[in-house]
Order: structure tokens, then sequence, then C-alpha cells
């Protein structure tokens, strides 16, 4: 009787989980194994791939376009993560303040760009920072500052779409860290009080420590977020080869070597060492953590 | 009353600046969604339109650019995601947390590799087997590949971790099976989580923009990002009707926001604290 119980158990268990898991195989798993495989062949999906051992990442190593687009994602992740996560910090401190008036106002307002599409994101930014008729070079003329332009010099491009990813994600980061300020004892800063602490080594000896979970897992998800930067590079480089050529990066690379171009072999090798390089960086980062982040 | 400190004063001001600053685009795609193109390129820049009641960019948009199909298929493919991902990921949740099955821990894990694929690496051979699953240019091509989703799965799981084991027993001695306990005792009981992830799905799904870029090919099926992306950089398509779009676009969203941000800002907060 028992037993019988236990396989009807068991049974249901696979009944509820099989929709998901084998999605997740099938949709998932299958195609990251998968796309090993491809990665040693020439394929244009029209015909039979070809097999090519090696090949394709002998080609990689030796393509010039392929340093840029590692240089420009190296570049996204090291310039725009800690500025976002750094910003987020602050942003989140001040609203964590006592008897500050408009709090969820300002939550609000600073949260609602992450809800847009990241395309319009990116093309209400190219027109705001348009080099003529942008509203940022209009009022930089009316206090009578220069005017550059901004979309045609690479670095300043560069610099425009690590201003986009702020505008855009500096609200959803915020609360991540605003959450975990609010859940610090009250006592922590009371006991400083009393000692005669000042706010910064109130915030220097009580909240960072204590912020550190919070920091870490945002650290984490914009590293990935900013390596799979895809949307934006895409729509700045739309319109403009020579800007799309300068700014590209892996994910946008992947996208037009396999899709574009329909080299799906070299894509693919492209994609694995692409992987490779987050799995690394996730990886040294939970080895790291040991370092800073503090649980209690 | 105190008065406030100094401290209070200096963070309120901060913060007034940069929520300023974080509006800025809002007001500025507002404002131009009412200007006529020539005031749009206009230099120096115009600030306010001639006329506030300028609808042209709007009926342009609904008319000859068929915003309106665009969004039937993103309401489509966000809703034929979101539904299904919260109902089979609370049952393969349930079954996490409640049920002891043999291989439970090893397809646990193997689960969290599937977390840890950036996208890019499975977009080609993904895009193979929906070609060949005959799904390709279809609605079912974006919306299948994107249901099962491992942090709903998990989250949920959480969820119903944190519930007593008690209420579950006391049904089983009435005699209610497995699936009853899910879906009348347990899954109420999580609705404000449910509701919480449901959200964040349905924002990524609305947004998502590479992987419906791959699957979809007729104009007839466009979501509205690939149709943004498109208005982009054609002849005909100016700036003001770019900014008329984002307006056009982004008010669902922004809606959706501001009626759910409870729930909004406790799921993303939870997803901080957990790890």
């Amino acid at each position: 009787m028992k037993i019988r119980k236990k396989h009807t158990d068991w049974l249901w268990a696979y009944l509820f989980i099989a929709p998901t898991v084998l999605g997740l195989y099938v949709f998932f798993l299958y195609p990251m194994v998968s796309s090993v495989f491809i990665s040693f062949t020439r394929w244009n999906h029209l015909t039979q791939p070809v097999f090519l051992g090696l090949d394709n990442y002998k080609r990689l190593f030796q393509d010039p376009i392929i340093l840029i687009e590692l240089k420009n994602t190296l570049f996204f992740v090291v310039v725009s993560v800690p500025l976002t996560v750094g910003l987020s910090l602050i942003i989140a401190n001040a609203l964590n303040t006592k008897h500050l008036c408009m709090k969820g106002t300002f939550r609000t307002i600073l949260f609602l760009p992450y809800v847009i599409l990241p395309v319009i994101t990116a093309q209400i930014f190219m027109i705001v920072f348009n080099s003529r008729y942008g509203l940022v070079n209009g009022i930089l003329k009316i206090i009578g500052l220069p005017q550059p332009s901004w979309l045609s010099n690479p670095w300043l491009t560069r610099m425009v779409i690590v201003i986009v990813t702020l505008w855009a994600c500096i609200g959803y980061y915020t609360i991540i860290i605003l959450a975990g300020l609010q859940n610090i004892s009250a006592q922590y800063y009371e006991a400083c009080d009393i000692d005669g602490g000042s706010w910064w080594v109130k915030f220097r000896h009580i909240t960072l420590p204590l912020a550190t979970p919070q920091l870490f897992f945002c650290f984490i998800l914009a590293i990935i977020n900013s390596f799979k930067m895809f949307d934006y590079i895409f729509v700045f480089g739309k319109t403009n080869v020579i800007v799309r050529e300068t700014i590209r990066t892996m994910a946008f690379g992947i996208y037009e070597r396999g899709f574009t171009f329909l080299e799906m072999g070299y894509a693919s090798a492209e994609a694995i060492i692409f992987s490779i390089i987050v799995l690394s960086v996730t990886i040294i980062q939970n080895i790291g953590q040991n370092k800073w982040v503090h649980y209690s | 009353m105190k008065k406030p400190s100094i401290a209070t004063t200096v963070n309120f001001t901060f913060l007034l600046i940069i929520a300023t600053l974080a509006l800025i685009p809002f007001f500025w795609i507002v404002v131009s969604s009412f200007k006529t193109y020539k005031e749009t390129v206009q230099i120096p820049v115009v600030f306010f339109p001639a006329s506030f009641r300028n609808f042209d960019n709007y009926k342009e948009l609904f008319g000859r650019l068929n915003f309106l199909v665009y969004y039937k298929n993103n309401i489509i493919n966000t809703l034929g995601i979101t539904i299904p991902q919260l109902l089979l990921s609370s049952l393969a949740a349930y079954a996490f947390a409640r049920i002891d099955f043999p291989g439970k821990s090893i397809i646990f894990v193997s689960l969290l590799l599937a977390l840890m694929i950036p996208m890019q690496m499975i977009l080609l051979p993904r895009y193979k087997l929906i070609l060949q699953m005959g799904l390709f240019d279809s609605y079912l091509g974006i919306i299948i590949p994107s249901i099962p989703s491992v942090t709903t799965t998990f989250y949920m799981r959480q969820q119903i971790l944190s519930l007593p084991k008690s209420l579950d027993e006391s049904a089983f001695l009435d005699g209610a099976g497995h699936f009853r306990i899910f879906w009348s005792i347990l899954l109420p009981l999580c609705h404000s989580a449910l509701l919480a992830t449901g959200i964040m799905c349905l924002v990524f799904s609305w947004n998502d923009f590479l992987w419906p870029l791959i699957v979809i090919n007729s104009t007839e099926k466009y979501t509205l990002s690939i149709a943004v992306a498109n208005l982009q950089g054609q002849h005909l398509t100016k700036d003001n009707l770019l900014l008329t779009a984002a307006v056009v676009v982004s008010i669902p969203m922004i809606v959706v926001f501001i009626i759910s941000q409870r729930y909004f800002i406790e799921g993303i907060a939870l997803s901080g604290i957990k790890e």
C-alpha cells in the first residue's frame, strides 16, 4: 500500500516538472551542447555542415574585428558596471534618509526608464544627442558651451551608450540595494550617534559593509547584462556603418556573423569563447566574494 | 514639527536633480510627439510645439505604419509567454518543494546550468531547432522557447517552501490529491509572489528584441521592438515619428508599472535578498 502511494507520488512529480524541465532541456541545454558541435563546422544553415576541426577557433584568434569586439565588450563592462552600481548605491543611500519627503515618487521616477523597450531607449538618446538638432546640443548652445558631434566620434558614442545604460537600469539596482539598506537595524546607527560618528563613518563602517550582499548581487547582474548588451549596439550602429564598426561588441558580432553573413560555425565559435569569458568572470567573482561580502 | 536636518536637505536636493535628469527624456518624447518634422529638426532647438493638438504623428503611426497590428502581436506574445510560464513553473516548483522523487537533486542542479548560459550561445542551434519544428516566422516560435523559466521556477519554489507543510497534510487527510493541494490550497496563498514574478516576466517579454528579431520574418508578425527598430533609417521616417512611437509603445508598460508598483518592487527586492 505504502509503496504504491510512493510511486504515484513520483508519477505526479514527473508530470508536474515535465513541461518546464523538458522545455529547458530542449531550448537551453540541447542548443548549448549543439553549439559546441556547430563551432567545429562551416555551415550557412542552408546546406549540410562541413567539418572543419579547430579552423574556426584559429581564425577567431587572428581576426582583428573580433579583437575590436572584445575590447568594446570589456570597455562597457569596465566603465558602465562600476558607474551603475556606484551611483545606485549613492541614490539608494539618499532614499534611505529618515523623514525624506516624496520618497515614493523619487523611487517611481527612477525606476520608470527600466520598463521602456531598450530599442526605444536607444533611439530616444540618439535623437536627444543629435549633433545638429538634438536637445543636449541645443542646451549647450544656449549656455555657450562647445557642441560636440556625439554620434560620429567613437569615444563620444561609447559614452552616450554608457549614459543610456545608466538611465535605463539605475532604478532597478537602486531598488535591490535599498531593500538591503532598509534591513539594516537602526540600533547600529544609534550606537554610532552616541559615539559621535559622522555621516561618513556611518556610511563607511555600517551601511557599506552591511549592503555588500546586495552590492555583490548587483555586480553579478550588471556584469552579465553588460556582456550581453545587444539592443543598444544594434540601434546605434544601424544607420552608420563607421560607427557600427567601431562600437560593435561580441554579442552583436555573434548575431551579425550568424544571421547576416550566415557563418553559423564561425559565429558559434565566437559564442563559445564569449560564454567562457562570461562564465569565468562570474566564477572569479564568486570565489572573490569571501574577501569583501559580509553575510550577517 | 522638527526642522529637516542638513543631511535630509542635501539628500532631497540630490534626488531632485537625479529625478529631473531621469525625466528629461520622457518630457522630450511627449513634447516631440506633437511636433511637425520641421519643428523637430529646426536649429536652434524648439522646446515646445506650436500646437499640442497636432495628432498627425499619432495618426500616421496607427494608420500608414500599422502600429495597431504590432500592438496586437505584442499582446499575444506577452500573454502567451507569461500565463503558461507562471502555471508551469509553479507546478514544477510544487514538485521540487513538496514531493520526494528519484533524481530530484540532479535535475534541480541541471536547471542551474540553464540559468548560467548566455543567450548568445544558444541562439544559433535554437534557431535551427525552430526551423526544424516548423515554428519559424510564427508566434509560437517566439512563445514556446520563452515559456520554461529557471528563475520563475526557483522563485516559486522558495515561496512554496515558506508555506507551512501542515496545510498540505490536512488537505491530504481530507482526500485531496497533489493537483488539488497545489491548485486550491498553495497557489492562492502565493498570489503576491505570482504577481511579482508575473510582472517581471511581462516586462521582459514585452521588451524582448533579439529572439523575435531572429524568429520573425514577415512584416505582419513583427513585434513592437522590431517595428520600431525598422522605422529607424527608413527614408520616410522622421525623428518626430520615432519619438511618437516611443510614447505609444511605452505607455502600456508605464501603466502596468504604476498600477502594480508594489509587487514590482517586492519582486525585485526579494531577488536581491535571496541571493
